[in-house]
């Protein structure tokens, strides 16, 4: 649970999944882990660290030699391996196993949420992890104008209460490409999505005023529950984040003008494809992240290039950026391969390697737990043979929560 | 007691047996003798006797005194058996399992559809069924409503419950025929196309029925009272979980059928206290509907892990062996034919044990029910044989 609880004052049983305490914490293991090199996301990368894990959280990190091993630490001992905080795809698709992720008969469904189709360390997140993601947001397709409730989950192995980073995770809104069709329906083209996405939104907005209005005391009635509504109060107490799939200047415009102007929502602009990058400067003056791609590049007929899209964010100042697999369209395990590209076309290795972990925490509201080896927070821990972006590197061990979850020793070397 | 000199009157009971007395007789007492009896209320008996009289049993014990002009047959070798309950069968259901034009039909009932003397009934009779419920099927979210029947009998008193808990699904199933590419007038272009949908009616129809009555959601309103239980299909470990998650948010008697992957999910399912009407076991392990990954020894791992089940949908005896082959203990296997699905149906003070009071259904084995060999010499509905081997 992050440290806002969205859950405040809704009545649902529910909540009991979601404030579960961690089980197994007898399982996990105190740990001194030794490394050649700990990129901690937060500060200069450290030479010649180690990382203490107790209680799945980590405990200490620094210089080997100044962090003292306590008696009754395992050591693990990495020589010149390097450590980086487990990495996090703000846009995935596979936390389930039935492609249950697109009900399309309306184009807008606040009722629909990937709660119940969650399958924990499923085949494609096996190899997720030996990838090193070791967070997900697990969210509805872009069939619809608003596909439901996402989640963010760990990748690895355990019960539901287990993985379960937060849920709502957040409100997944396609505005743009997939969601068009000719149903019979409102939403056949963007003005007609736009004019629904804002309807709906505004339908959201006025039960959460409501609500909110009760609980301070401004309206005496209680207002009447509505299930099709209720996971709005997160997104309007600006709790939880609006992942968007929207792409190109034009699309990005109305992201901006509806979901942040006019509905004041924590907007998070996810693939940011095309020209959108020209749009940096509104993008900034908002404060909004952008996770970009899966397709990181595009070839520029003015000039006839192919430019980098992160790049293009990067250059023109925006720094919350980071990088998404929408998997399954690029497999689960390459979203490093994504930095990797980026780097390629001019995005510069620390803001990468940033763009792979603390930059999605950010931007999800769960830096709290994740995204850097920071004193206190998760002991999600990828060790690799050397840096990430370079593709001949690769992931040797993975600690999710201070347990082992991935050993090339044991499991064999799967990606 | 069954003193010598009264064993002496054997051939003359079956005399009269055979000649004068019609077997279809109940006024009259009829002792039952058998190698074994299992009472499922304690260790068998060993031998034992059962006497039956006006279609109840009157006592079971190892010797009872039988009083002159009184029926009596001897099993010889044969064993008895309290008759098996099936507690998810479609079995009788004719026309049609669903009305799948609608994806909530509470008030659709399936005692409308049963065909007493349908083929499928006598087939479980001739099995050793006696009480069967009869669910209708999962083509939509909420389909309806179950009945529990004796398989045989007379038409009048067949009949145990007509309208008894509430067949609702988070399963896939639903989903097939629905699509958004259907053209926007036909009724299937409607939700749920996938699981997610699935929930969603669920949760929605449960949610209204907390606040507004219509003559459908009042059927809700007897669930969320606690009044009616729910038989819920669920395949995956999702999908049992998500029933479960149900429970949570809207309190009702539930009862999981299916659980091909509850083996997964089974500190959940116990923690839980909720019974599984476990489908029938596959002979192979490997893949189930819905892809589910099955295993052999589901019964025993749910045994393990203290979950209530029951073995169904037909061929109960042949399941109870295939389980106690791959783990299941052999006193627990019978009681997942017979104890617990009569617990399951709240039917516990009628049958599913040999025990005095209750119904006089039995089922005549040729010899050990573990031995794959021994058959169903006859069923017995009510004190009435109903099924015999020719």
């Amino acid at each position: 649970m992050s440290a806002q609880n969205p859950w405040h004052g809704i009545g649902l049983s529910l909540a009991a999944i979601l404030l579960a305490t961690p089980v197994g914490a007898a399982e996990k293991p105190k740990l001194a882990i030794h490394v050649a090199k700990a990129i901690t996301c937060a500060g200069d990368p450290i030479e010649n660290a180690t990382i203490l894990v107790a209680d799945g959280k980590i405990q200490a990190v620094g210089k080997r030699g100044e962090v003292v091993v306590p008696e009754g630490y395992q050591v693990i001992d990495h020589g010149t391996r390097w450590a980086m905080p487990g990495m996090i795809d703000a846009h995935s698709h596979i936390g389930g196993a039935m492609g249950d992720i697109n009900e399309m008969v309306y184009q807008t469904n606040p009722e629909l949420r990937v709660l119940d189709v969650i399958r924990p360390h499923n085949e494609q997140l096996k190899i997720a992890v030996a990838g090193g993601v070791t967070t997900i947001t697990f969210i509805p397709g872009s069939g619809t104008n608003m596909g439901g409730w996402g989640a963010l989950m760990k990748t690895g192995p355990g019960k539901l209460e287990d993985v379960l980073i937060r849920f709502p995770g957040v409100l997944k809104i396609a505005q743009a490409g997939n969601p068009e069709r000719r149903g019979g329906e409102v939403g056949s083209g963007r003005m007609g999505m736009n004019h629904i996405i804002r309807e709906q939104l505004r339908e959201g907005m006025g039960y959460v005023k409501d609500w909110d209005d009760y609980e301070a005391g401004r309206r005496p009635d209680k207002p009447a529950v509505n299930l099709r509504l209720e996971y709005f109060k997160p997104l309007f107490r600006r709790q939880i984040p609006v992942l968007v799939h929207t792409q190109g200047y034009q699309v990005i415009m109305s992201t901006l003008r509806i979901l942040h102007d006019e509905m004041n929502l924590k907007v998070i602009i996810g693939h940011g494809c095309f020209d959108s990058n020209l749009l940096s400067e509104e993008i900034l003056k908002r404060g909004i992240p952008v996770m970009a791609g899966p397709r990181g590049f595009r070839y520029d007929p003015a000039d006839g290039q192919v430019k980098g899209q992160v790049a293009g964010f990067a250059d023109r100042g925006v720094k919350a950026l980071g990088v998404n697999t929408d998997s399954p369209v690029v497999p689960q395990e390459e979203l490093a391969f994504q930095a990797t590209m980026a780097v390629r076309l001019g995005w510069n290795d620390e803001d990468a390697i940033r763009g792979l972990t603390i930059e999605p925490a950010k931007a999800l509201m769960i830096a709290d737990r994740v995204g850097s080896l920071e004193v206190g927070k998760d002991a999600d821990i990828v060790i690799t043979t050397g840096s990430i972006l370079d593709p001949r590197h690769y992931v040797v061990e993975v600690f999710i929560d201070g347990r082992s979850v991935y050993d090339v020793k044991k499991d064999r070397r799967r990606f | 007691m069954l003193s010598h000199g009264k064993t002496k009157m054997r051939p003359w009971c079956f005399a009269i047996l055979a000649v004068v007395v019609p077997m279809t007789a109940q006024a009259e007492d009829l002792f039952i003798k058998a190698s074994r009896v299992y009472t499922l209320d304690g260790p068998p008996l060993a031998p034992g006797v059962v006497h039956v009289r006006d279609g109840k049993i009157v006592a079971v014990a190892g010797e009872l005194a039988i009083p002159p002009g009184s029926r009596f047959r001897d099993l010889g070798s044969g064993v008895l058996l309290p008759g098996f309950i099936d507690a998810a069968s479609s079995a009788g259901l004719d026309g049609g399992r669903t009305e799948s034009t609608v994806e909530v039909s509470p008030r659709i009932r399936a005692c409308d559809a049963v065909d007493p003397s349908h083929s499928s009934l006598r087939r479980l009779c001739q099995q050793g069924v006696t009480t069967v419920h009869i669910l209708p099927g999962t083509d939509n979210v909420i389909s309806g409503l179950s009945c529990i029947l004796k398989t045989s009998g007379d038409r009048k008193n067949r009949v145990l419950r007509e309208d008894h808990g509430l067949a609702i699904t988070t399963s896939s199933d639903p989903t097939e025929g629905n699509s958004s590419r259907n053209r926007p007038d036909s009724p299937y272009n409607r939700q749920p196309t996938n699981r997610m949908g699935v929930v969603w009616i669920l949760r929605s129809e449960f949610g209204l029925a907390t606040r507004t009555s219509t003559p459908d959601r009042a059927v809700l309103r007897e669930v969320l009272s606690g009044a009616r239980p729910v038989f819920c299909t669920s395949r995956l470990d999702t999908d049992l979980l998500a029933a479960l998650r149900l429970r949570e948010e809207f309190p009702m008697r539930l009862v999981l059928v299916g659980g091909q992957e509850a083996y997964r999910v089974r500190q959940q399912i116990a923690a839980a206290k909720v019974p599984v009407l476990l489908a029938p076991l596959s002979t192979s392990a490997g893949i189930g509907p819905e892809s589910t990954e099955t295993i052999l020894n589901l019964p025993g791992v749910l045994h393990e892990a203290g979950i209530p089940f029951c073995l169904t949908g037909g061929d109960l005896l042949d399941q109870a062996r295939f389980a106690v082959r791959f783990g299941l203990p052999k006193d627990a296997a019978l009681e997942a034919i017979t104890v617990q699905p009569a617990r399951v149906l709240q039917l516990e003070q009628r049958v599913g044990r040999i025990q005095a009071g209750r119904d006089a259904d039995l089922v005549a084995l040729s010899g050990d029910p573990w031995d794959g060999t021994s058959r169903v010499l006859w069923t017995m509905i009510d004190g009435v044989i109903r099924a015999e081997e020719p």
